[in-house]
């Protein structure tokens, strides 16, 4: 789980504590829920699943909904539900995204599909679909389903977007990428805090104050990843240059062309073969370009904007925990 | 608003197309097999003759059709894996929408009864017979 206290100081985290301790105990409900589920004659299918969902995760997205939850006086709709939801969508997007990215490990346990086969990786992902249609009955009439179901036709189509454009440069700059980031990340995330303030009863123009917020460190917290191609960091389960050498052009190498554009480096980026001297020569030039700082000024400033959405919100707990959420995903280690 | 959800109804229809055509393109190019479009015709055609009233038959039908294409097309996983699963995902999304404006509890539930039993049989292929069954009988039995 999301460890908040290593970025909070010693006094905040005595403010937050109270908020803090409560969401933990409801993410322990949440895991619970997560793991109820048996699949006769599938063992391996349950077995993956249960690997994947007890290696943990952040748990972002319901924990944002939670909080956003929170900050509602009149909370008329159960939360647990929406959480699960979230988790379940966004879990079965990882395994399915794994199975297009050929990726052999995810929060450091052996993908599905590197343990199985694709088809068996492809189905467990949808029993995670069948399990979430469980809970829309809840937030019928709510609007909260459309927007769900829309979330996930963006998603598609963000990594639509990416496997469309592998390998190419041309038609992709950076404003083409970050509404990729919105699809493949920040709408889940934004709709995370929607949601969540939706179920707790709160104002339109707060539901959209925390929608804009969920955006902004969603699209932060893609880029961030993106970063982690650059940096060698095991504890990530990420390899550097994996992005680079699977023809997926991200913000800083996509800047550092736009700076500077250099048909030597284009043509090897978009090599479908590249040695391992090859991808160094990248890096380099990427970061020659000063795509990494161009990066880091990006993912700062869009943190700042998504704070600043904030202030519409009545001060408390709930709204200090946002606050050191953002800059916990600024921090992530690059 | 009726207008409205009929320009988005539209507009999604297109692009569902669109993609499918896409996809098509790549699996033909793969020589997979493609996925038929008299099928895809009788299970609308299902679907449609299946409600009591007309007032939720296209949705059911878009619903039906696109449940269909998501788990066919996820049949297909081991062959084309990337365009196969996106495209899956694209069509369950489409069968959530159709879904809403139905809002029919019971539907939901069918469906997601439905989909956790199927996906425990072992790389078979989707069995079409028992889809349409299921299709008629669900709607019969909520009466829709």
């Amino acid at each position: 789980m999301m460890q908040w206290q290593a970025f909070c100081s010693e006094k905040q985290i005595r403010e937050l504590k109270p908020l803090f301790g409560e969401l933990q105990k409801v993410l322990e409900g949440l895991e619970t829920e997560l793991m109820d589920f048996q699949i006769p004659g599938r063992p391996e299918m349950e077995d993956g699943l249960k690997r994947l969902i007890g290696a943990g995760g952040k748990r972002l997205r319901p924990s944002l909904a939670w909080v956003c939850y929170r900050l509602g006086e009149e909370q008329k709709l159960p939360v647990l539900p929406l959480m699960c939801m979230l988790e379940l969508m966004h879990t079965a997007s990882l395994v399915h995204d794994d199975i297009v990215d050929n990726a052999a490990l995810r929060r450091n346990v052996p993908t599905i599909h590197s343990q199985t086969n694709r088809r068996t990786a492809a189905e467990s992902g949808d029993f995670l679909l069948g399990k979430a249609m469980e809970y829309l009955k809840i937030y019928r009439g709510t609007g909260i389903n459309e927007i769900l179901a829309d979330v996930s036709a963006q998603m598609c189509r963000g990594e639509f977007s990416q496997m469309r454009n592998l390998y190419q440069t041309a038609g992709q700059n950076v404003e083409t990428y970050l509404m990729q980031c919105r699809q493949k990340t920040a709408y889940l995330i934004a709709a995370s805090c929607y949601c969540g303030a939706a179920a707790g009863g709160l104002e339109q123009a707060q539901k959209e104050a925390l929608r804009a917020y969920g955006e902004g460190i969603g699209i932060a917290f893609q880029l961030k990843d993106d970063l982690l191609d650059f940096t060698a960091d095991a504890e990530f389960g990420k390899k550097r240059g994996q992005d680079l050498r699977n023809g997926i052009f991200t913000l800083p190498v996509l800047y550092a062309f736009s700076k500077n554009p250099d048909p030597r480096m284009i043509q090897l980026a978009e090599s479908r073969e590249k040695t391992e001297s090859d991808l160094e020569q990248l890096l380099t030039y990427v970061k020659d370009a000063n795509g990494i700082e161009y990066t880091l000024e990006r993912i700062n400033a869009v943190t700042s904007e998504a704070i600043s959405r904030l202030a519409v919100l009545p001060d408390g707990m709930p709204k200090q925990a946002l606050i050191r959420i953002a800059e916990a995903l600024d921090r992530r280690k690059v | 608003m009726e207008a409205v959800r009929n320009g988005q109804n539209a507009e999604r229809i297109r692009e569902a197309d669109e993609i499918f055509r896409e996809a098509e393109a790549v699996w033909c190019e793969e020589d997979l097999p493609v996925i038929d479009r008299d099928v895809r015709a009788r299970v609308r055609e299902t679907a449609c003759q299946a409600v009591q009233t007309q007032v939720f038959a296209k949705d059911y039908a878009d619903a039906c059709e696109a449940f269909y294409l998501f788990r066919k097309l996820h049949s297909f996983a081991d062959q084309m894996p990337a365009w196969a699963v996106l495209t899956g995902d694209y069509f369950f999304s489409r069968f959530s929408h159709a879904l809403i404006p139905i809002d029919n509890v019971e539907l939901i539930d069918r469906f997601s009864d439905y989909l956790k039993e199927v996906v425990k049989m072992i790389n078979t292929e989707p069995d079409l017979e028992g889809y349409l069954a299921f299709i008629r009988q669900t709607a019969l039995e909520i009466s829709l």
